[in-house]
């Protein structure tokens, strides 16, 4: 019987487990890495309402925790009534401060949120488009900062769902030149990572 | 024989052992920040995070915004660049070695530098000047000539890209008094 034929067992179990370890090793990270990934949200046709699940507070001011109600979480519903691409070098661009090679994009959004108790958080939206380096995330413009608009009257510029109640939510963005057509416009839950929920198409 | 086979086998795999264990990198290195250069003054870098273009560098005894004058025992470096965030939302920040002496980006001038006034979206670069202050005896340091200002976009840039740009401090122009504007957003 040759040293081979003797050890085969052993050098079979070798080869099982070494491999076996690597991946049980590399795996750690992997699973890590996939955590971190982006959600894949409810995708919503344009003009159709989406249900939205805010997350809500866990404790009131006091610390003390916070029972959800006997029939369960309620939920807001969102629809994108508009979507508007607004070009550098249109009026109401130039109005705004749009540098060359810009655009605006405003997003109405009209959220029903009536009923909603006062611990829930707040939402927010982001869009998001493919780029070189992977999906590039594009937050809501800051208003005096990056864009001169503020949205008033009727609309609101935040997604304050704890007013349980029905609003016209306008959120907008500046992206480069050309992004806005192509762009997914995403509503989130406000917690780190930032929570993609629905994906409301335009 | 046998017997001598496995003590050659042994010596063998244990040598082997400790040869790969002297193999495998730091968690220093494992760790360490992806380190892209910036070749030349006004020539884009880019890192896979965001993008720089160093367009002046400057040295000061007094730097001037409209709210705030910045008056230092020692000298400001003043370094104008444009920025740009390529995957999300967010600021710029760096750091400057002098051999192993690091500095950090001053937080006197507040929203006046781009490190703190500006928070680039992906695509919309911004510009402005970022500053460190320096004692007059950095300027004296053997490796004054091969300084490095590191950018990045976050103060631990572990497993981050960063960009490096190498400044020769004696070569700058040294003003009495500058005047930095604000950062503001520029076209792409």
């Amino acid at each position: 019987m040759t040293w081979l034929q003797r050890n085969r067992w052993a050098l079979l179990a070798l080869v099982v487990l070494v491999p076996a370890a690597i991946v049980a090793a590399m795996s750690v990270d992997l699973f890590r890495y996939y955590g971190s990934l982006a959600q894949h949200p409810v995708v919503v046709p344009a003009g159709e309402p989406g249900e939205y699940t805010p997350q809500f507070a866990s404790t009131d001011d006091n610390g003390d925790p916070i029972e959800p109600p006997a029939g369960g979480r309620p939920t807001a519903t969102m629809t994108l009534d508009d979507y508007t691409i607004v070009a550098a070098d249109s009026d109401t661009g130039r109005e705004v401060g749009l540098l060359p090679g810009t655009e605006g994009v405003a997003a109405l959004i009209h959220v029903d949120a009536a009923g909603m108790t006062e611990d829930a958080y707040s939402c927010d939206a982001v869009l998001t488009a493919p780029g070189p380096e992977g999906e590039r995330t594009w937050e809501p413009a800051s208003s005096g900062l990056e864009i001169d608009y503020s949205p008033s009257g009727d609309l609101t510029s935040y997604c304050s769902l704890s007013e349980g109640s029905e609003f016209d939510w306008e959120v907008v963005f500046v992206v480069p030149e050309g992004v806005g057509e192509i762009a997914t416009l995403s509503i989130t839950r406000s917690n780190f990572p930032p929570e993609r929920v629905l994906q409301l198409d335009h | 024989m046998r017997r001598r086979t496995a003590v050659a086998l042994t010596t063998g795999f244990v040598g082997m052992a400790l040869a790969l264990s002297l193999l495998v990198p730091s968690e220093e290195f494992q760790q360490g920040p992806y380190v892209g250069t910036i070749p030349a003054l006004d020539t884009r870098a880019d890192s896979r995070e965001f993008s720089v273009t160093v367009t002046g560098a400057r040295l000061a005894d007094r730097v001037q915004t409209p709210e705030w004058t910045g008056t230092t025992p020692g000298v400001w470096l003043v370094v104008d660049i444009v920025f740009e965030r390529r995957i999300d939302h967010g600021p710029i920040t760096g750091a400057f070695r002098i051999g192993d002496v690091e500095y950090l980006l001053s937080t006197r001038p507040d929203d006046a530098s781009i490190d703190g006034g500006a928070s680039s979206q992906p695509g919309i670069p911004w510009a402005g000047s970022m500053l460190i202050e320096l004692p007059l005896a950095a300027l004296d340091d053997p490796d004054a000539g091969v300084s490095v200002l590191r950018f990045a976009t976050q103060s631990d840039p572990r497993l981050d890209g960063v960009l490096d740009y190498t400044i020769d401090l004696g070569s700058l122009d040294h003003e009495s008094s500058i005047s930095i504007f604000e950062p503001e957003r520029v076209a792409p």
